[in-house]
Formats: C-alpha cells, sequence, structure tokens
C-alpha cells in the first residue's frame, strides 16, 4: 500500500525534471482528443477552438475599488499581459473560437473605463477581430453582469453544448465543474483554480497551476477537464489528495512546461 | 521647600516603612531636572516607583505652591505597556502612589479591552495617568482630537522596554512616541527594562534623536543572585534527540513540585506545555481534582448560560463566577491559546497562592508578580540567558531574595546548554536585541493612522519621523514611496484618483478621505501577526480558546485531540468556532503550534562552544559536564567532537542519499543561513535535490548525488566572497521572501482583515472579492510592480533577521580560520542522529516516525555497546531520483513508479527492499 507521508514545506534550490516536457500533451477525454497547452488553456483542434477559464479581468481596480493599496500601473499591466497571452495562444494554434469557461470580469467595481477601453481595443485589433469568443456565464459574471455588447462576445449558461465537426460528441461547456453529476460526459469547466503542490522528501517546489483531467471510464461519474485560472490575479485550490487513486489524472504547468504527475501504481 | 528633596514620596516611603533605593533617588533626581533615560535592572526591584514618582513629586509641590495650571485636569503620565494583562497591575500600583504622594489624580486603563464608552470619555475628560498598550496609543491617534488631549503630557514610560525593542511593536511605540514629542514638546521619556547587552543602545533608540545625548543611563539594584541547578537524568543517553528525554524526568519534576509551596513549570512551546500537563495528571491522579472542579465550574456556568435560569441577562461570554477559593488547586495549565477569563483566573489563584505548580509557557514570562512562587522549573533549554534570568526571575520576586530555577533537559545536549547558560549568567553576557529599522510597513501605516486622527502636514512628518531611531536613514525617495502607498497606491502628488485613501485639505494637510477609511483602518492597527485563530468552544457555548487555523483543518469530525488540558471531540467547524465536547477515547493528538522552536542565541552558543573546546581538552567541568561524558567520548570515537577551534564535517552515505552533517555551533538560525547557502552552492554546481534539516549544533544535507569528499571543495563552498549575491539568490529560489511578505502585507494594510474576527464573527460576505493571499501579491508585484518597496523590505527583514545577515558572514569567516577535519563514520553519530531524526520528523507521520527513530536507536546503541567498526554503507540506485506525489512516492526517470516499500534495519545496513 502506498504510505502518506505528511510533508511540510521547506524552503531550498529544488530541481524538478518533468516527466513529459513540452509545451502541449495531447489527451483524451472519453475518447476526443483535446491537446492541453502549457500557458494554461486547452485546445480543440476539430473545432478550432481553444478553451480558458477564470480571466478575473479588473480583479486589481476591485482590490483598489476596495481601499486596498494597489498601484495603478499593476492593474493595466496585468490586464494587458492577460490579453497578450490571448493574442499569443490563438496564433499559435491558428484556431477561430474562443471559449471563456466563466469568471470574465472579477466585480462590478472592477469594471471600470480604462478597462473597457482597453479590451474594446484588444477586441477590435487584427488578430483578435475574426474570433469568435464564447462566455459561459460563471459565478462572478453574474455579479458583475454580461461584457459590453461592443466586445462582441457571446454569452452563454453553463451546460452549453459545443459540437466537434467530424464526430457525432460535443463538448459540454460549464463554470463549475460537474463532477458530482453523473453522466456528464467531455465538460469542461473552470471555477476552482486547480494547483498542486509538488514536494520531494521536506521539499516543497511550490505551487503550480494544472489541469485536471477526469478521463475515467471505470467509475459511473463525468468525464471533463478542469482548466487551470488563466488571469494574473489568481490564487488557487489545491488538488484534494487521492486523485491518483480515484484514476484522475494531474498535468502541471511549470514555467512554461506541461508536466503529468505519475498516477499511483496498482500496488 | 526646595525641589529635589522629595518631601512628598520620601514621606509616603517612610510611613510604607520603605528607604528609597539610590537609583530610584537618582531617577526622580533626573526626572526633576527635565532629563530622559531609561531604567535597567532585574525584575521587582521597584522600577515603577523609580519612573514615576520624580513627577508625583514635582506635581504635588507644584498644588502646595498654589500653582493654579496644575489643577486642571489634564492628561500627565502616559504609561506604555506591551502587556494587557500587566496593564491592570501597573494601574492598581500607580493609583497608590498617587494617593500616597498625596494627589488626587485618576489613573485609567486603556487597552483593546476597554469598552468604547469608557474610551470615550476618556478622549472627552482626561485622566491624569493613562496606562496602555503601544496600539490603544495608535487608535488614540487615529481620532480627531488626540492633540489636544496629548498636548499636557509630561512623561511617557515605556515598561518593560526590551519587550518591545527589537520588533515592530517597537518601531510602532518609536513613532507614536515621535508624535506625542512633537504636541507636547516639553514630555520627557522613560524606560524601564530589563537589562539587556546594548541597553545603552535600547535608551537611544527609546529616547529618539531629541534626547539620546542627554539621556541617563540608570542600573537598578545589581548583584540579584540566581541559582541555576539542573536535574540530571538517572541513565544517561548517547543518542540525544529533541524531546526524546524530557518526560523521563517527570518522576524527579514532581518531586521538585511536592517540596516546594507554589512551583511555576515553565515549557518552551504550548504543544509541550499540553504533553507535561497531561503526563503529570496521569502521574497524580489525585491532582486531577483541580482540574475537575475546574471543569465543573466551567460546566455549571455553561448550564446557567444556555438554561438562561437563575443567571438572568449573563451571556455565555461573560465572565464565570469566581467562586471563593476554599481549597488549593494542585495544578493548572496556563499558555498564550486558552481563553482569557481562563488565564486571569489562574492568574488570581496563583497571585494568592493557592495553586502548587502551573505548568505554562512564555505566556507568563512577564508580567505580574506572583510572590508565593518559590520554585521555578525550566524544562528543556531556554535557549538564551536573558530568558532564563527572566523566568528565574519570577521566583523569590522580592529584592535580596535568591532567585532559584531547576533546569530539567529534554536531551542530553540541553545539559551542556545549562551549564553555559550559567558561565554566562556569572560573565555577565546577556543577548543584545537589535532595533529594527526602515520599517516601511509600519510607516505607512502610521501615516494612515495620523490621516484619519487629525491629519498631518508632510514637512512636518517627515522631520518627526527620521527624529526616531528607526528612521533616521530614511531616504526622500523611501518616504515618497511610502507616502504614495500610503494614498492608495496611486498618484500621490495633486492628480485625482478615485479610490485615493488620502487627500489634503485646504491648509495642504494629509487626511483621511471618509469615515469609511476609518472605519476600516481602526481595526487594522498593530503589528502583531497572528496565524488565523479558530475558536474553540463546548455545545452550550463555553469559550476554551483559540487554535491555529492550520491544525483544526487537518481533523475531521470525531477526531480527539488535547487542549486546555482536556481531551477534546471535535464535533463541527464552522464559520471560525470549532465546536467540541469532552472525549471518552483515550488516545489524542497535541495540538502542535506553528514557529515553536527556539534558536539558541549568539551568548549561549558561544558559551556552549567554549564548553565543548574544555571538553575538547579532556576538562570536564561540572556534573553537567560529566554527565555527557559518555556521549562525548563515543563522539570522538566514532568522529571528531566540534570544538570552537575545529570545523568537523560528517559524511555518511545511506540508501537516502549522501549526507554531509557539518557543526559550526552558532545556533539554528545561523544554520538554517548556511544551509540554505551551501545547497544552492552545491545544486548551482550540479541540478541536484537537497533536503536540509539543522538545529542548535549544525546542519544536516542529503542529496540524491554524490557530496565532495576533498576539504578543498568544502572550503570553497564556505567562502565569503559571493555570500550576499548567494544568499538573495537563495531568498528568491526558495519561499522565504514570500512568507515574510505575509507579515508586511498585513501591516501595511494590503490584506483586508475587515472587522476583528472576534467570537466567531467573519469578515462580511461584501469584502469576499477583496480576499487576496500575501502570495498571489508577492507574486503579482514581483511581476507588474518590481520597484514595490515592500518586496525589498521583505528580502531585507529575511536576510538580516531570518538568516541573520552578519552573523552568518562572521561565522563563515570564523569558520575559514578553522581546522576543517571531514570523517566518514559510516553510520550515525551522537550529535548527527538527532539532525537526522528531526528530518525524518518533517517527513513522516508520528507513529511511523517514532517506529523509524527507535529502531535506530537500539541499533546504534547495539554498534556502541559492542563497538564494531562502522559498516561501510553502498547505496541503492533503485531508491534514488523519486519524487513525493500526494502519498506515493515515483520514479522521475519516466520508468516504472515504484511503491516505497516500508524498509527495515534502517540506516546501518544494506536496505532490504
Amino acid at each position: 500500500m502506498p504510505q502518506t507521508p505528511k510533508t511540510r514545506d521547506v524552503s531550498s534550490p529544488v530541481v524538478v525534471q518533468p516527466t513529459t516536457g513540452g509545451d502541449r500533451l495531447r489527451v483524451e477525454i472519453a475518447g476526443t482528443p483535446l491537446w492541453l497547452l502549457s500557458d494554461k488553456a486547452a485546445w480543440c483542434e476539430a473545432s478550432s477552438t481553444v478553451f480558458i477559464a477564470d480571466l478575473h479581468l479588473g480583479k486589481a481596480s476591485t482590490m483598489r475599488a476596495g481601499m486596498l493599496p494597489v498601484a495603478p500601473g499593476v492593474c493595466r499591466a496585468a490586464a494587458e499581459q492577460d490579453l497578450s497571452r490571448i493574442v499569443r495562444l490563438l496564433s499559435q494554434t491558428n484556431a477561430s473560437n474562443l471559449v471563456i469557461l466563466g469568471d470574465l470580469i472579477h466585480a462590478r467595481q472592477g469594471r471600470d473605463e480604462a478597462l473597457l477601453t482597453l479590451v474594446r481595443a484588444w477586441r477590435d485589433s487584427s488578430e483578435i477581430a475574426p474570433i469568435e469568443i464564447t462566455l459561459v456565464r460563471g459565478n462572478h459574471d453574474r455579479s458583475s453582469g454580461d461584457p459590453p455588447s461592443d466586445w462582441r462576445i457571446r454569452c452563454v449558461d453553463e451546460g452549453e453544448a459545443l459540437p466537434i465537426p467530424g464526430s457525432s460528441a460535443s463538448w459540454s461547456l460549464w463554470h463549475v465543474p460537474p463532477i458530482n453529476q453523473r453522466g456528464v460526459e467531455r465538460f469542461l469547466a473552470g471555477h476552482v483554480h486547480p494547483v498542486f503542490n509538488l514536494r520531494r522528501g521536506g521539499i516543497s517546489a511550490g505551487r503550480s497551476p494544472c489541469f485536471h483531467v477526469f478521463d475515467s471510464q471505470i467509475t459511473q461519474r463525468s468525464t471533463g477537464l478542469i482548466v487551470p485560472a488563466f488571469g494574473s490575479l489568481t490564487g488557487g485550490a489545491q488538488v484534494p489528495s487521492g486523485w491518483s487513486e480515484r484514476c484522475e489524472r494531474v498535468v502541471l504547468c511549470a514555467e512554461g512546461r506541461l508536466i503529468e504527475l505519475p498516477r499511483a501504481a496498482d500496488a | 521647600m526646595q525641589a529635589g528633596d522629595f518631601h512628598h514620596v520620601r514621606s509616603w516611603f517612610a510611613k510604607k516603612g520603605w528607604e528609597p533605593f539610590d537609583f530610584q533617588l537618582q531617577a526622580w533626581r533626573a526626572q526633576s531636572e527635565g532629563r530622559s533615560g531609561l531604567i535597567h535592572s532585574a525584575t521587582g526591584t521597584g522600577k515603577t516607583l523609580a519612573a514615576c514618582c520624580g513627577l508625583l513629586d514635582r506635581a504635588k509641590q507644584r498644588r502646595v505652591d498654589g500653582q493654579s495650571e496644575d489643577e486642571s485636569h489634564r492628561l500627565r503620565l502616559l504609561w506604555i505597556t506591551p502587556l494587557r494583562a500587566l496593564a491592570g497591575d501597573t494601574c492598581k500600583s500607580l493609583q497608590e502612589a498617587c494617593e500616597g504622594v498625596g494627589l488626587r489624580w485618576r489613573v485609567e486603563l486603556r487597552t483593546g479591552d476597554t469598552a468604547w464608552a469608557a474610551k470615550k470619555r476618556q478622549r472627552e475628560k482626561p485622566p491624569e495617568v493613562l496606562v496602555t498598550t503601544p496600539e490603544s496609543v495608535c487608535v488614540l491617534l487615529s481620532y480627531p482630537g488626540s492633540s489636544p488631549l496629548l498636548r499636557g503630557v509630561e512623561l511617557i514610560v515605556a515598561d518593560e522596554w526590551h519587550e518591545l525593542m527589537g520588533s515592530k511593536r517597537g518601531v510602532q511605540t518609536e513613532l507614536a512616541l515621535a508624535r506625542v514629542r512633537t504636541l507636547s514638546p516639553k514630555v520627557v521619556t522613560w524606560g524601564v527594562s530589563a537589562t539587556m547587552g546594548n541597553t545603552r543602545q535600547a535608551m537611544e533608540v527609546l529616547l529618539g534623536a531629541r534626547d539620546a545625548a542627554k539621556g541617563e543611563l540608570i542600573t537598578g539594584i545589581k548583584g540579584k543572585r540566581y541559582d541555576v541547578r539542573t536535574m540530571i537524568p538517572q541513565q544517561m543517553e548517547r543518542f540525544p534527540w529533541a524531546g526524546h528525554l524530557g518526560l523521563r524526568q517527570l518522576p524527579g519534576v514532581l518531586q521538585a513540585i511536592e517540596s516546594a509551596r507554589s512551583t511555576l513549570v515553565f515549557c518552551n512551546t504550548r504543544g509541550q506545555a499540553e504533553l507535561w500537563y497531561q503526563s503529570m495528571l496521569k502521574a497524580r491522579p489525585e491532582w486531577i481534582a483541580g482540574l475537575e472542579e475546574e471543569a465543573a465550574a466551567a460546566t455549571e456556568f455553561e448550564n446557567e448560560g444556555a438554561s438562561g435560569g437563575e443567571a438572568g441577562g449573563e451571556t455565555p461570554t461573560s465572565k464565570p463566577p469566581i467562586k471563593p477559593p476554599s481549597s488549593t488547586i494542585p495544578l493548572a495549565l496556563h499558555h498564550g491559546s486558552l481563553d482569557r477569563t481562563l488565564r486571569l483566573r489562574i492568574e488570581e489563584l496563583l497571585k494568592s497562592g493557592l495553586i502548587r505548580a502551573v505548568v505554562c509557557t512564555s505566556s507568563l514570562d512577564l508580567g505580574v508578580d506572583f510572590p508565593p512562587v518559590d520554585q521555578v522549573i525550566q524544562i528543556g533549554s531556554p535557549k538564551g540567558v536573558a530568558r532564563l534570568l527572566q523566568r528565574a526571575g519570577r521566583a523569590g520576586h522580592a529584592p535580596g531574595q535568591v532567585s532559584r530555577i531547576v533546569c530539567v533537559p529534554t536531551n542530553a545536549l540541553e545539559l551542556i546548554e545549562f551549564a553555559s547558560a550559567r558561565d554566562a549568567i556569572e560573565q555577565g553576557r546577556i543577548e543584545s536585541r537589535e532595533p529594527m529599522t526602515l520599517s516601511l510597513d509600519v510607516l505607512c501605516q502610521h501615516m494612515l493612522t495620523l490621516a484619519c486622527g487629525e491629519g498631518f502636514s508632510e514637512s512636518e512628518l517627515i522631520r518627526e519621523v527620521r527624529s526616531t531611531h528607526a528612521f533616521c536613514e530614511l531616504t526622500d525617495q523611501q518616504w515618497q514611496w511610502a507616502l504614495t502607498f500610503a494614498f492608495g497606491g496611486g498618484p500621490a502628488l495633486g492628480a485625482y484618483d478615485r479610490f485615493a485613501r488620502l487627500s489634503r485639505d485646504e491648509h495642504g494637510r494629509v487626511i483621511a478621505v471618509s469615515d469609511t477609511v476609518r472605519r476600516f483602518h481602526r481595526p487594522a492597527i498593530g503589528t502583531i501577526v497572528s496565524e488565523q485563530s479558530i475558536a474553540v468552544k463546548y455545545q452550550n457555548g463555553g469559550m476554551l480558546g483559540t487554535v491555529e487555523e492550520g491544525f483544526i483543518g487537518s481533523l475531521t469530525p470525531g477526531s480527539v485531540f488535547v487542549f486546555a488540558g482536556r481531551r477534546l471531540e471535535l464535533i463541527s467547524l464552522r464559520e471560525m468556532v470549532a465546536t467540541v465536547r469532552p472525549a471518552r477515547k483515550r488516545t489524542a493528538r497535541v495540538v502542535t503550534w506553528p514557529g515553536g522552536r527556539m534558536a539558541l542565541s549568539t551568548e549561549l552558543a558561544q558559551s556552549v562552544q567554549s564548553r565543548l573546546g574544555e571538553a575538547d581538552r579532556g576538562e570536564l567541568r561540572g556534573e553537567e559536564l560529566h554527565a555527557v561524558s559518555n556521549l562525548l567520548s563515543l563522539q570522538r570515537s566514532w568522529s571528531t567532537l566540534p570544538c570552537p577551534s575545529r570545523l568537523v564535517i560528517e559524511l555518511v552515505t545511506t540508501v537516502e542519499g549522501w549526507h554531509a552533517f557539518v557543526y559550526p555551533l552558532q545556533g539554528r538560525l545561523v544554520h538554517e543561513g548556511l544551509a540554505n547557502l551551501l545547497a544552492h552552492r552545491l545544486a548551482q554546481a550540479e541540478p541536484r535535490t537537497i533536503a536540509m534539516a539543522v538545529n542548535d549544533y549544525g546542519f544536516e544535507l542529503v542529496s540524491t548525488t554524490p557530496l565532495p569528499t576533498d576539504p578543498q571543495s568544502w572550503q570553497s563552498l564556505l567562502q565569503t566572497a559571493g555570500l550576499e549575491e548567494d544568499l538573495t539568490a537563495c531568498i528568491n529560489a526558495g519561499g522565504l521572501a514570500r512568507r515574510q511578505f505575509r507579515e508586511i502585507a498585513r501591516i501595511a494594510g494590503l490584506i483586508s482583515t475587515g472587522f476583528p474576527a472576534r467570537a466567531g464573527r467573519r469578515t462580511g460576505p461584501s469584502a469576499r472579492h477583496l480576499q487576496a493571499s500575501s502570495e498571489l501579491f508577492f507574486d503579482v508585484f514581483q511581476q507588474f510592480d518590481p520597484s514595490n518597496l515592500l518586496l525589498d523590505q521583505a528580502r531585507r527583514e529575511v536576510l538580516s533577521k531570518q538568516l541573520q545577515f552578519t552573523r552568518l558572514r562572521s561565522a563563515l569567516q570564523v569558520m575559514q580560520a578553522c581546522e576543517l577535519t571531514l570523517t566518514s563514520p559510516g553510520r550515525l553519530t551522537p550529535m548527527s542522529f538527532g539532525l537526522w531524526a528531526d528530518r525524518l520528523r518533517e517527513q513522516l507521520t508520528s507513529e511511523r516516525w517514532h517506529d523509524r527513530v527507535e529502531r535506530m536507536l537500539a541499533s546504534l546503541e547495539r554498534d556502541a555497546i559492542s563497538n564494531t567498526p562502522p559498516v561501510p554503507e553502498i547505496p541503492d540506485p533503485a531508491s534514488r531520483e523519486m519524487i513525493d506525489v500526494g502519498g506515493s512516492v515515483v520514479r522521475t526517470d519516466g520508468s516504472e513508479p515504484i511503491i516505497r516499500r516500508r524498509r527495515r534495519g534502517g540506516f546501518g545496513r544494506r536496505p532490504r527492499l
């Protein structure tokens, strides 16, 4: 039986060798191929769609509005960086669709003029203008409201199906992962901001955002993927222990590389 | 009647049958001449009266002389104490002094516990004497109307200044005092402190630039006698490890308690205190009577609260009715996480001599006197000379009495520490406290505090701030940055910012923009950052105390744990309240609190070094050293004894990898820095994974690839060249700065605390979208706002406080001058065993850890008895390159994962996988 050592973080320089290098990794979810990208996004080649989750735009401004002393430059720099990362992803994959799996804008207070202008300019730029963007409404979107019409973002509710050309199957788009519902196949979701703390001995390599893949054919549970939070200003929730026994997969995004964690072998 | 003969005080003293000490007269004289200063001496020697009676006598004299201005009611004496618990008693003795001198002055208390109405009255109709804490002074400054209140202050006394200095509370106090000096230019400042290694500097820090040069340093009664005894274990161990020997000494400790009237048993951690309390009750079941009575009283009162019976309007959180104590209570427990009412009750009983013994932590280091206490027992090494003296001083508090302390080792090496502490006391070498400087987080908080109050003019405040020791080197750039930050991170100068917290009024003074800013800021004033704590309560509301979120988070409902000396079963955890009931199960976990380990101070480390140097020359002085002679000779025969002139590095190879045990004998903090440094330098040379462990004698590095075996390589690893760059790289690579940033972010107001989480209240849902961890802020600032000076401060604090840069550099210099001895003992030695066991503890759950340590110990003891030659070690390649993933161990080279099987035999023999 695998033992469960209790570990505590000890800071130190750590070198972790990746088991699966590279900036993209092909996985299959209920038999349908999907690429995981190291910049916290997933890509379906067949439907030419990039999936990201939890942008939380305007989080820094929300904090400023709540009287926390965050420099205004931070708000702008963070938003600009996130938007340019989307541009890079789309050009790398040559995809023509973008799906945001919830939480586009952090809060109503963060929806200031600076942000509106910034995103509008981005939307009208030559790289983004032809892209079709869909937003699955998440918990934050419900309170911050649908994006302005000139962002040209189609808003849908959870459970929307995205057909996959050349296949009878389709992706099921969610914000909150429907893992406790039975029989949802090929869900794509965000919301939990999964991270994983890689340790060895008493040493921690720090928390890395990760993909949490539910590809199990054994259990009766849903199959699908939880995408890590895309925004720069997002924290994270630890992937629950015991994932490896439940035949789930965890893929870390660490410094531009994807590292798949080995599952516990049958002892 | 001429000034300076202190007629009024003297006649009061005479009535009491006292004679003023010379140092008291000296202090009064200095005060009457308008000078500031610091009085330092051991506790319980009349420092309080020395610090205040000069003022009282002068005030009385003026009244006698008929100077009408002194008839007006205004605040004259501001008494700042670090401890709320101390404030009540100070109030009483100041009241007594005022009455004794013949002044009808009001003496009042103002702390975080003072009722709102009383605080308001104090602002409107101030008492003459106000006893308060640094935080409360700052809160006072955050209200408009503070300047008329403080304008007439004639004397500020900072009590127990040694407790405040060296921390950010000290910096906060410095800033607040600078403000009071601006408001009331003729005020004098007096400090009351225990003796420190740098008492003169302590005075200069307290007095600030204006008064430091003219300050008078007054030494209280000298020659207080201390009697430090050690309880030598009957059976000596050869392989010491932390926490092992402790409970074996229980019979001796019980005997000592039974032979004294009233005993304080000091433990170094709260967990240790709980453990000893439990063990004592187990060994002396008849002592449970006390506990039962306590529990019965608690339950009784809970029932009253729950049924709402005769108690009427009494709420469950109100003070339990204190029964007139009929008989003595044999044993009680006291530590900082227990409920305050419980602690106060124990302190009351202790004062009246109704408790035989109290197991306590540093929670009773300071504070009110307990005259009945005639014996102090220290469990484990005190790790510092000052701490030992402070604790010893709790017995025989009255002047002239001998302070006795019995030291109980929890491992054999601590015997050397006790002997060394006695040396240091004899030589009068006591630790210094380094004052903190340029704490911009505290400055930002202070700016906001003043802006919430009466506002400030920038030119005036910068002069004021620079008059403190902490900020005397503040640059214009740092000042501007802090001001910008206080404004809300946005442009501070002129430009309109929608989210600014501060603005300028028509006179150009900086003020808070709204009452919302004030309402949010006031509860956030303070520099003590504690882990989020969870209240522990009985089902019917009886409060037991608080535990850290991290501990309770690891429990599931139904789990049993020991807290407040009781076995408790967790029922539920909801909204910051853990509901519990008495447990029936026998086994239980003891609550663990983070950061319990104290580091050996420089002074004590030096004494330990010289003791080991003597031992190396064959001189064994005192019974402690004789008791450990077996251990020392085994160390010498298997390896070499580390001593000041010799740096020993033991190289051992096991299934875990390649180990190096290095013994610089510099104390835990320096070793932590050294271990990080060496690990970094080794990893620079060749990518590898290194785990480490540190204690007060040395550190261990375990590498997955071979470590150098020649002295030259080790010499070059220990060089001082490039030290600062390498350490900075360590700080950036590890999470050190990120962790330090937590405190800074909280003090600077980046983390919204909302209203204080008291008794289960939590931040309202409206503030939830503002929640962000300090770690996130750290990352975001590093990426998008790298010039943020708080990041720089975090690095500076890690470098100077945690890694002890100055001490580290001098340690490296000393080590380079040392003779370097590399040995290959082929197994663990008496000195390395503790390090190995400690590192293992970090990795394994406690049951498995005990198993492994016991097995290892048995095998080493066998070797020691038969004195067999060391077994050569062959590392097993199959066990390398493993990473620990969610509970299973796997290979990283892509091959089939291997599950680590339980290894038997452990060290010293080949593994059977």
